[in-house]
């Protein structure tokens, strides 16, 4: 996970949520509520997990809520990234897309973009969640 | 105009019973309720089996009106809408008809397949509709209609069907439930048969509230409706000039609606449903956003969003939601439907709205939210 700097304004129409993201202290709660979820949602769920940080994607209706956590959906400028549904960046979506992927040659595409700070993680490699996975995420998060 | 209040919420409340345990259909049953206060009528258009007729149904019950429907076909004969000729008369050379329980008796009624309507028909229910007035053989009868909904799968192509559909002012396009919805649909539709059958208000507060929209200041809010229709031609929407003057009225029964006296910037959002067709709606709303972002109505948020697309309205809709689920949380075993509901709400929330830009009002229902979500 890394960083650029961004500002952020609030969006009138929000983006439609593809992706939750949670880190710090929240990425512990949503670790919990995953673990909470039935068998079937959490199957139709995956995702990636880094140091303090959970990205899950999945259709809206099942991405867990959890205090803290920020939902993620596609600009049509920036298809490769996922943005904040609520924010956009202070620079145009496409020029944004490009300077991630020109400051992380090797960081494959698609990003989650984590406000207010514009951390990215790679969404590339999500996986299904289980259980397991989630629980050996959680026996190693700080 | 003192009791425009408690006719308000009468019919406030009407509309969130009728919407209870029906999904995605709120914007609907808000915008016949809209259109019988403004003295409208509604056409609605999309495909069969999308609740059309439920959500009809159930405001015109819970305003208590005498409630007229039925399906029309090509054979369908006159008398099966406005009533049979009087035999008893007929043996006299008179020539009446019996509109007892009919159409022209109707204070709410839903024509199901309206283009389907013979021209004696149509030609009848063209008087209706305009002059409330009913007149066949020697019958001639003011009617109660409030409002007639028309339903039909698509708008028709023929010039003179066309000049009858051009009598409904507001247009509702509905389509099937969203996927992310069908969890709620297939509950609901489980649940449906045991769905209340009492009137939560009369067709005295609908005149009330329509008596004091027909009061209402819209001088104010002129000019911006103006600048608004000005818009919506600039992007090539056809409004003609009937339909443009008629928003008004729209525009004062949602001021009234919301318990005002005066119509301001926040009510201009029903001249997104005066727009004829659905590719229209659309570019409309693209072309007033900023115009429609201060649109909001207590009464009527499914319908203030869907026509503005604007946060405050959003806001609106998630607050009501969130406070009616509040009003009456089940006890024990049951709350896990219950928490899961407040969960979509503040997922909603949190995805919509960034924390700087939330309403004071939602951020207080948010906060009650985390309170009871994170309670064992």
């Amino acid at each position: 996970m890394s960083g650029v700097a961004v500002g952020w304004t609030p969006r009138e129409e929000p983006l439609a949520p593809l992706a939750a993201a949670a880190w710090g202290a929240a990425s512990r709660a949503m670790a919990e509520r995953l673990l909470d979820l039935p068998d079937a949602t959490l199957a139709r769920l995956s995702g990636v997990g880094g140091a303090g940080v959970i990205v899950v994607l999945g259709e809206a209706a099942d991405l867990p809520w959890v205090d803290g956590v920020s939902y993620l959906g596609r600009d049509a400028e920036a298809p490769s990234l996922l943005l904040p549904t609520n924010a956009r960046p202070s620079v145009p979506a496409a020029l944004f897309a490009r300077a991630l992927a020109r400051r992380f040659p090797k960081i494959a595409p698609p990003f989650a973009v984590l406000a207010p700070e514009a951390r990215v993680v790679s969404c590339a490699g999500a996986l299904s969640l289980s259980r397991g996975r989630i629980e050996r995420w959680r026996g190693g998060a700080p | 105009m003192s009791n425009l209040g408690p006719a308000a919420g009468a019919v406030r409340r009407a509309i969130t019973s009728a919407c209870s345990g029906l999904v995605d259909r709120r914007a609907l049953v808000e915008l016949v309720a809209l259109s019988a206060v403004a003295g409208e009528h509604v056409l609605v258009l999309g495909p069969p089996g999308t609740a059309k007729s439920e959500a009809v149904r159930r405001i015109a019950r819970n305003l208590g009106g005498k409630y007229f429907e039925y399906l029309l076909g090509r054979f369908t004969e006159p008398s099966e809408i406005f009533g049979p000729v009087s035999l008893r008369r007929l043996k006299d050379g008179v020539l009446e008809t019996e509109t007892q329980g009919m159409l022209p008796e109707a204070e709410i009624a839903f024509l199901d397949e309206v283009f389907l309507g013979s021209t004696a028909i149509l030609n009848t229910l063209l008087g209706v509709l305009n002059e409330r007035r009913f007149r066949r053989g020697h019958t001639a009868i003011e009617c109660p209609l409030r409002v007639c909904v028309g339903a039909a799968n698509r708008l028709p192509e023929d010039e003179h069907l066309a000049a009858f559909a051009d009598r409904f002012l507001v247009r509702v396009f509905v389509g099937p439930v969203g996927d992310a919805r069908l969890e709620e649909l297939l509950e609901a539709s489980w649940t449906l048969g045991g769905a209340a059958a009492a009137s939560e208000a009369s067709m005295a507060d609908v005149d009330t509230v329509a008596k004091a929209a027909r009061a209402a200041d819209v001088a104010g809010v002129r000019p911006a409706l103006a600048h608004a229709l000005r818009l919506v031609r600039a992007a090539g929407v056809e409004l003609t000039d009937r339909r443009a003057a008629r928003v008004q009225r729209l525009v004062a029964a949602a001021a009234a609606l919301a318990g005002r006296g005066r119509a301001d910037e926040r009510d201009l959002w029903p001249i997104v449903f005066a727009v004829p067709t659905e590719s229209g709606q659309r570019i409309a709303r693209d072309a007033l956003r900023d115009v429609l972002a201060a649109s909001e109505n207590e009464s009527l948020p499914a319908a203030a969003e869907e026509g503005s697309l604007g946060p405050r309205a959003r806001a609106a809709r998630l607050v009501e939601h969130a406070r009616a689920l509040f009003e009456a949380p089940p006890a024990g075993a049951d709350r896990g439907p219950f928490r899961q509901k407040l969960e979509g709400i503040a997922r909603e929330i949190d995805a919509g709205f960034a924390p700087a830009a939330m309403p004071p009002e939602l951020a207080e229902v948010r906060a009650r939210i985390v309170a009871e979500l994170g309670a064992p």
